[in-house]
């Protein structure tokens, strides 16, 4: 990341209100009978006041809001797909949106038809596009299909042509609207392994989510949205403190005033200093391994967990994990380091990002899939902060048995110590001497 | 170095076009049995039809009639179905539009530009009916690209008008096709525009579908040069449709997004 070379977009002053949806004219008589009555033909509202921004070449930054914050207008107008009313943009560099993956596709066409279709909209030349299309054959794993119309296609492979079709240029911008919260999790890994690739390569990306962790772990850098202005810009760790912090704010600014006064009241009346529940928030969790992939019954598996703390309190909060069977749910271990006499020095617990990573050995899982549920609780367990069920996943690969047939939930071969074989005498003459079996 | 890119921006637009057209075309005749036969057949059993009716109904005096009239029909097929294709192009592509920087012109564009390529196959049944009925070709025909050429840049600028405008106010795809009715009956295509009495010929040539037909069938039909008045009127017909379109164009483009 070079920060100090000219930025790939800047944008300055950018602002845009349109027609609110209620106010919206549609036929040519409701037009002329509001211009009739001199009445204002749209009612405007603000969409985006005043925004500007300088992306450096090779960053990659997020840019998080709840729903209406302006956060996806934003990013249609880096886009170049709607103009502001006022401001300038440069974009320096090709820009590739995946706002949707497949957008512009046309079912009746085959998959090849619909790469040059696609490319050609994005602004390659038919030559180019002969030299992607073996480069998207053989990412999206579609070779067979390609020559048939995309109507027959599932949407798993609907959405592994649009993003081969996407990134395969490498441009120098690519702008991503909330398409990683679809398509099935194999495929996931895949965009993202793919995204952080072109990143290393130095594409520059800004990304638009709401989801927390999906930001956390692509992007450096984090302008929070609200209401149509950009209220932070900066790094990503202060950034997720902030965002957290303001949707902490407008969750209360929700409750209505007697609900308000009831919790104040209540927490005079229980003399704690301000309730724990809004100071702790689970950011991202991540499950890998410190050994060599993939995850065997006696690898070292670490789960680690991102949690901010929003305002100071008292005792660090529990961090408690369990993880279970993917498909049938069944809770296998748990705990949280209280529980588990873990508590040893943990820092004062003052506003600001925390890292927890559990380590856990000898796992001795059999093959499968298994989810990781992590939950944030008070230390004396009596009040749950934040929780989110099945957030990350991991899958475990017994090399003796990877299919797991008997559907075993512990890997029998790292419990069984050895297995002893004795013929009884009477059964037969000719084979009488005991044997022991070591495993 | 400026020019360079431009040149390999235009390149790349053709390119699209070109893809637009050739998607068009594939689609159409996708599964059906006579495939691209069906844009001779189309006007030929139009032709058919209409001089079975009018041949026997109303009986204009003019020599070779079903040649006259099948001159008129293909001409207005080229007309009114880039408007009909052309009204909705932008409508129809509006998933893309709202997600993806493109030049929207070039769907309208491409709208036009398919049906023209329909207009030319055609064309192969057309000459091969005209031939048989004992039209021959003259020196003269070669003027005909030329005013063909002007009327479908004519018909470009208003589909580009139309289009533009059908996205802000839907009344206009509704409106369209009782308007064409009118344009066809208007328009000098089943009836030579001597038979109509003076008063009515003088609001007829206010039509300018009336010069752009009729100087294309001067030439083909009359083997006769179009007088100049016509020419004239043509070509700022063309200009001015074409002003009209991309003004339109121009002032609308930046609410598409918000509409589609």
């Amino acid at each position: 990341m070079s920060s100090d070379s000219s930025p790939i977009i800047r944008a300055s002053n950018l602002r845009l209100s349109y027609q609110l949806n209620t106010y919206k004219v549609d036929t040519l008589k409701e037009f002329l009978i509001r211009k009739f009555k001199r009445q204002s033909v749209f009612q405007q509202k603000v969409a985006l006041k005043d925004i500007s921004l300088e992306v450096a070449e090779g960053e990659c930054i997020g840019i998080i809001g709840h729903n209406g914050s302006g956060k996806s207008t934003l990013l249609k107008i880096l886009a170049g797909v709607i103009r502001p009313e006022s401001g300038s943009l440069s974009v320096s560099g090709t820009l590739v949106p995946l706002i949707e993956l497949g957008a512009g596709f046309d079912p009746e066409l085959t998959g090849r038809e619909n790469i040059f279709l696609s490319l050609s909209i994005q602004g390659y030349s038919r030559q180019e596009i002969e030299r992607f299309v073996p480069h998207i054959e053989s990412f999206s794993e579609l070779s067979n299909e390609l020559d048939q119309p995309v109507k027959t296609y599932s949407s798993g492979m609907y959405m592994r042509l649009g993003f081969s079709c996407s990134t395969v240029a490498a441009a120098d911008i690519i702008l991503i609207d909330e398409i990683l919260a679809v398509g099935d999790q194999n495929f996931q890994k895949k965009c993202l392994q793919k995204l952080d690739d072109l990143r290393k390569k130095g594409t520059t990306i800004v990304i638009v989510s709401h989801d927390l962790a999906t930001i956390e772990s692509i992007a450096s850098r984090l302008i929070v949205m609200n209401a149509g202005q950009k209220v932070f810009d900066g790094p990503i760790d202060e950034g997720v403190l902030f965002y957290l912090d303001l949707m902490e704010q407008k969750r209360q600014t929700a409750l209505s005033k007697a609900e308000l006064a009831e919790l104040n009241r209540k927490a005079k009346l229980a003399d704690e200093p301000t309730p724990l529940e809004q100071n702790a928030k689970i950011v991202s969790v991540n499950v890998f391994t410190s050994d060599i992939e993939p995850i065997t019954p006696t690898s070292t598996v670490i789960i680690e967990i991102k949690l901010a703390i929003l305002r100071e309190t008292t005792d660090f909060p529990s961090v408690g994990f369990a993880i279970q069977t993917a498909k049938t749910g069944i809770r296998i271990l748990g705990g949280n380091q209280y529980s588990l006499g873990m508590q040893g020095r943990h820092p004062i617990p003052k506003s600001g990002m925390y890292s927890t990573s559990i380590y856990l050995k000898n796992l001795q899982l059999a093959s499968g899939k298994y989810d990781v549920t992590v939950g944030l609780h008070t230390k004396d367990l009596t009040k749950t902060l934040d929780i989110k069920p099945a957030v990350a996943s991991f899958e475990v690969q017994c090399i003796s048995d990877p299919q797991n047939f008997d559907r075993d939930l512990i890997s029998p071969r790292c419990v069984v110590g050895s297995w002893k074989v004795t013929a009884q005498k009477d059964m037969g003459s000719h084979n009488n001497c005991p044997g022991e079996l070591q495993i | 170095m400026i020019d360079k890119q431009r040149l390999k921006l235009a390149r790349i637009r053709f390119d699209l076009l070109f893809l637009l057209i050739s998607k068009d075309l594939r689609l159409r005749y996708r599964g059906s049995l006579f495939g691209y036969l069906w844009s001779m057949l189309n006007p030929l059993l139009q032709m058919m039809v209409l001089t079975a009716v009018f041949s026997f109904l109303v009986r204009f005096k003019i020599e070779n009639y079903p040649i006259f009239l099948l001159c008129g029909i293909v001409l207005w097929n080229l007309f009114s179905q880039s408007l009909t294709q052309g009204a909705n192009a932008i409508i129809a592509n509006g998933g893309l539009i709202k997600k993806v920087k493109v030049p929207v012109a070039i769907f309208p564009t491409a709208s036009v530009a398919s049906v023209t390529v329909h207009f030319v196959l055609s064309l192969i049944a057309f000459f091969a009916i005209s031939f048989f009925m004992g039209h021959w070709p003259r020196l003269i025909w070669f003027l005909i690209p030329i005013y063909l050429f002007v009327f479908i840049g004519f018909i470009w600028g208003i589909t580009l008008a139309i289009s533009s405008l059908n996205v802000l106010f839907k009344d206009i795809g509704h409106v369209l096709d009782p308007i064409l009715q009118l344009c066809f009956y208007g328009t000098p295509i089943i009836y030579p525009i001597s038979v109509l009495p003076e008063s009515i010929a003088n609001i007829v040539a206010l039509n300018p579908l009336t010069h752009f037909v009729g100087s294309i069938r001067t030439l083909y039909f009359d083997y006769q040069v179009p007088n100049a008045t016509t020419t004239i009127y043509c070509f700022g017909l063309m200009t001015l449709s074409l002003l009209f379109g991309s003004f339109t164009y121009y002032k609308t483009r930046d609410k598409f997004v918000f509409r589609l």
